[in-house]
């Protein structure tokens, strides 16, 4: 329990800092907003597997 | 649109909604406490109401709960989210709002309810003694995917429901029929495997709802499925912005 707590905090903090510190550079991309969602895509499927792996 | 202008806008749809009762805020907190007590004790105790597979006296109340109260936010933000351009037509006519954002604001009114219903469904296991598993923590990014999904079909279905009036309508029966396709109040253990099977693959709802209970009661979560699910969500929610983004002139001319 301990592991996923530890790893989802580092993984969605992470996320949450590329959308903060990446948004000069996505919003210069092309449909920035879909950029955006990718990031959080990635983020929740990266929450889950660590889950899968740690709380099953 | 900024975040403040969303949270006013999500501030002002809750306090609207009680606007001019007596109890006001209030009946936030009084309704889902009203739903867990009938759920809890009324089919529990009284109707002794058993689930297949779990010895535990509260186990179908909890069942029922566990799966109700994030449907109850899925069903009330696609709703509200797929006729939010009509309903907000004299703000859009008077300020330059973002429209792909503007439904946002369900999405986080809709979350504020769910976390007061959840937060008093905690209160309750904690007085039945009962705990939840741990897969519990995954609770937040459950919740996420089906928020997007609802809100990417309420993205497509408002510009729909633009041009078309009888979406709304429609939108409220197919939310009814969901609502029984998905294994809320029945168990998968009453259906044959292979109609479930059938119904996890073409109803999302299924899988998640699955997942809901099984961060309560003993049971397994596919993750996989969960997964793919938040793809889906994903696409389905780029999908409404596009959609949004390229028919927002015409949405404006209409409105």
């Amino acid at each position: 329990m301990i592991r996923f707590v530890l790893g989802a905090l580092l993984i969605n903090v992470g996320a949450l800092a590329l959308l903060y510190f990446g948004r000069g550079i996505m919003s210069r991309m092309a449909l920035p907003s879909l950029w955006r969602l990718g990031s959080i895509l990635l983020a929740i499927v990266m929450t889950l597997a660590l889950a899968k792996v740690t709380l099953s | 649109m900024t975040p403040a202008l969303l949270w006013n806008f999500a501030r002002q749809e809750l306090v609207d909604r009680y606007a001019g009762s007596a109890l006001g805020f209030a009946w936030a907190f009084l309704q889902p406490i009203v739903t867990l007590f009938i759920f809890v004790v009324i089919f529990g105790q009284v109707m002794s109401a058993r689930l297949p597979g779990v010895s535990d006296t509260h186990g179908y109340g909890i069942y029922l709960a566990s799966g109700m109260l994030p449907w109850i936010a899925f069903a009330n933000t696609l709703s509200r989210a797929s006729s939010v351009f009509v309903d907000k037509k004299g703000v859009l006519s008077k300020v330059g709002l973002s429209l792909p954002m503007l439904p946002v604001f369900i999405v986080l009114a809709e979350s504020v309810t769910f976390v007061i219903g959840l937060g008093i469904f905690l209160l309750v296991l904690v007085l039945l003694n009962h705990a939840p598993e741990p897969q519990v923590l995954i609770l937040p990014w459950v919740f996420l995917i089906q928020q997007m999904l609802a809100l990417g079909m309420g993205l497509i279905l408002a510009v729909l429901n633009v041009f078309l009036r009888d979406v709304r309508e429609a939108v409220a029966m197919v939310i009814q029929l969901w609502f029984w396709v998905t294994p809320i109040v029945w168990a998968p253990q009453i259906v044959p495997p292979e109609l479930y099977r059938v119904i996890s693959m073409i109803n999302p709802m299924a899988p998640i709802t699955s997942a809901y209970h099984a961060m309560f009661l003993p049971g397994t979560i596919d993750y996989t499925a969960l997964m793919l699910l938040a793809l889906l969500a994903t696409a389905m929610l780029g999908a409404g912005y596009v959609f949004v983004k390229r028919m927002e002139k015409d949405v404006r001319d209409f409105l």
